[in-house]
C-alpha cells in the first residue's frame, strides 16, 4: 500500500462546517452548545467504519447533526428520569434545595397515563399506517425499508408517518 | 395547537427529513424555513418531544445513528483508490528512476477518484493530500523519488521533507518539484495553477517555460499556451477550500465560472457582457443552489441551471 486514506467525511465534514453550525443554530435558536455539537459530530465521524460507504456524504452530515440533537434530548430525559425517581425514593422533599433544580423535570418525563393515551391512540390508526409508522419507528427500518416491505413508494411511506404523526400530536394537543 | 398552518409545516418536515434519503436540498430548505419564524422550531421540537416520549418505558429501541452498526444498505459509491493502471504506468513510473539500482517492485501507481466529497490522504511518507470535488489523482513512491500524478482537479500538498527523495507532481507537461513545502496545485480544462503557501517549490509549466522557484505566498498561473502570470496572494487564500470557503480578490467572472463548473462538475457558461464583472469577496462551498444564490446575492447576475449547464448572464440582459 502505497498511501492509507483518512475517513473521507472529514474533509466533507471542514467544508461544510459553517453551513453545518448554521443549522445547529437554526435547530436551537442560540449560539450556546454550537462548539460542543460541532466537535461530538467530529467525534462521531472518526468514529465510522473508514468502509462505511455513504452515497450523499453533505446530506449525510446533516443526518448526523439532527441525530446528535435527537441523542441529546434523549439523554437529557433520562438524567431527569433519574432524578425523579431519586427523589421519590428519597422522600427527599423537606429540604426547599429540592425545588426548582430542575424545573422541567416533572414535564419532560412522561407519566404513563399519557403514555398510555399515545400508544391508545396507534391502535385507532388505520393498519397498513400503524405497521409502517411502527416498523421505522419500533424495528428500526429505513424509509426505502419500508418501502420495500409494505410494496409502496417511499414518498407514500413519508405520508404514512405524516398522518400517524398527526394523529399522535392531536391527542397530545401539543 | 398554535397555528394549524405551522404546525401542518413542522409535521411535513419531521416526517420528510425522517427519510434516510433526504438530499442536501431539502436540509437547507429546512434550515430556511427555522431561520423565516422561532415559532417554527418551537413546533419541530414539540414534534421531536412527542417521537422520545414514544420510546418511553415501552423500551423500544432507540433511533439507530447512522453507523457501521446500523443495519442498512446504503447504495455504495465508494471513492475508491483500487484501479489497478495497466502496466505501461508502472513502466513509465520506473523511466524517472534513471539511477535507481533498486526498482521498487511493489511500487505500483495507485490512483484516487473523487467526486462530489473532497477527501485527504495520507502517503506512506507522512504526506498529505486533500483532494478537491471532482479531481483525479495517481501516486508511485519509490526509493529514488515521491510521484504525484494530479490529471485533473485540485489537490493541496503538505509534504514531508526528504532532501534525498524529491516530491515531485505532474500535470501533463507542467510539473512541480520541492523536497518539502505546503502548496496547491489546480489543472483544469488548460488552466494550471501553483500557490504555495510554505517553504518553496520548481515550477515548469511547460512548453516555453524555462521554469521558477516559487516561495511562500506566490502564485503562478498559466491559461494554455498563454504567457504564465505570477502573482502573490496571502498563504491561505489558495487552500482556503479545504476549509469551505473560495476567496477572490478582483477575479474575472470567467475565473470564478472555471472554479464553480469543477464544484458542479458541469460546464459553466459566461455570457459576453458578463465576463467584464470583476469579483471580490467569498464563496461557501456547497450544493449548486448554495453557491448560485451567493452568486446572484453578491453579484448583478442572473444564473441559470439545467441539468446540463450552468449559464451566467449580467442581470437585465438575458
Amino acid at each position: 500500500m502505497a498511501a492509507e486514506p483518512v475517513h473521507f467525511l472529514i474533509p466533507v465534514y471542514l467544508e461544510q462546517r459553517d453551513a453545518l453550525a448554521r443549522f445547529l443554530r437554526a435547530r436551537l435558536g442560540s449560539d450556546s452548545d454550537i462548539e460542543d455539537l460541532l466537535q461530538d459530530l467530529y467525534l462521531k465521524i472518526v468514529s465510522l467504519d473508514p468502509d462505511y460507504a455513504v452515497a450523499e456524504p453533505r446530506a449525510f452530515l446533516y443526518r448526523l447533526a439532527s441525530n446528535l440533537l435527537l441523542d441529546r434530548a434523549r439523554s437529557v430525559r433520562r438524567s431527569q428520569a433519574r432524578d425523579t425517581a431519586w427523589r421519590q425514593v428519597a422522600h427527599h422533599t423537606d429540604g426547599t434545595d429540592d425545588v426548582a433544580d430542575s424545573p422541567a423535570a416533572d414535564t419532560a418525563v412522561m407519566d404513563r397515563q399519557a403514555l398510555h393515551t399515545l400508544l391508545q391512540t396507534l391502535e385507532t390508526l388505520p393498519e397498513r399506517t400503524r405497521n409502517i409508522f411502527r416498523m421505522h419507528k419500533f424495528d428500526g427500518l429505513s424509509y426505502a425499508e419500508v418501502a420495500t416491505t409494505v410494496g409502496i413508494s417511499r414518498s407514500a411511506v413519508e405520508k404514512h408517518m405524516m398522518q400517524a404523526l398527526r394523529a399522535l400530536s392531536r391527542v397530545r394537543g401539543s | 395547537m398554535t397555528d394549524a398552518s405551522v404546525h401542518d409545516q413542522a409535521l411535513r418536515w419531521f416526517a420528510a427529513l425522517r427519510d434516510d434519503g433526504a438530499e442536501e436540498g431539502a436540509w437547507l430548505a429546512f434550515r430556511d424555513w427555522l431561520e423565516a419564524d422561532p415559532e417554527h422550531a418551537r413546533q419541530y421540537d414539540a414534534l421531536e418531544r412527542l417521537w422520545l416520549d414514544l420510546e418511553e418505558g415501552a423500551g423500544a429501541p432507540g433511533i439507530v445513528a447512522p453507523g457501521p452498526a446500523a443495519r442498512r444498505r446504503l447504495p455504495v459509491r465508494r471513492v475508491s483508490a483500487t484501479r489497478r493502471l495497466a502496466p505501461t504506468f508502472a513502466i513509465a513510473a520506473s523511466l524517472v528512476l534513471a539511477a535507481g539500482l533498486w526498482i521498487n517492485l511493489s511500487a505500483r501507481p495507485q490512483t484516487f477518484v473523487t467526486t462530489d466529497a473532497a477527501r485527504v490522504v495520507v502517503l506512506k511518507d507522512g504526506s498529505s493530500v486533500h483532494l478537491n470535488r471532482h479531481s483525479r489523482m495517481s501516486v508511485a513512491m519509490t526509493a529514488g523519488q515521491r510521484a504525484v500524478t494530479l490529471d485533473e482537479g485540485e489537490a493541496a500538498f503538505d509534504v514531508v521533507h526528504r532532501p534525498d527523495r524529491p516530491f515531485v507532481v505532474s500535470s501533463g507537461q507542467r510539473s512541480v518539484r520541492v523536497l518539502g513545502t505546503a502548496f496547491d496545485v489546480l489543472s483544469h480544462k488548460g488552466r494550471y495553477r501553483v500557490a504555495v503557501q510554505r517553504g518553496s517549490v520548481d515550477v515548469d509549466t511547460g512548453p516555453d517555460d524555462a521554469g521558477s522557484r516559487l516561495t511562500a505566498g506566490q502564485a503562478i498561473e498559466r491559461v494554455g499556451e498563454a504567457r504564465p502570470v505570477h502573482s502573490s496572494l496571502s498563504p491561505d487564500e489558495a487552500l482556503a477550500w479545504t476549509q469551505g470557503t473560495l476567496i477572490y480578490r478582483n477575479a474575472s467572472l470567467s475565473t470564478v465560472a472555471d472554479d464553480l463548473s469543477r464544484y458542479l462538475d458541469k460546464p459553466v457558461i459566461v455570457g459576453d457582457p458578463a465576463k467584464r464583472v470583476m469579483f471580490t469577496g467569498v464563496l461557501q462551498v456547497g450544493d449548486e443552489a448554495t453557491m448560485a444564490r451567493q452568486l446572484e446575492d453578491l453579484l448583478p447576475i442572473r444564473v441559470s441551471r439545467s441539468s446540463t449547464e450552468v449559464r451566467l448572464t449580467l442581470r437585465g440582459q438575458d
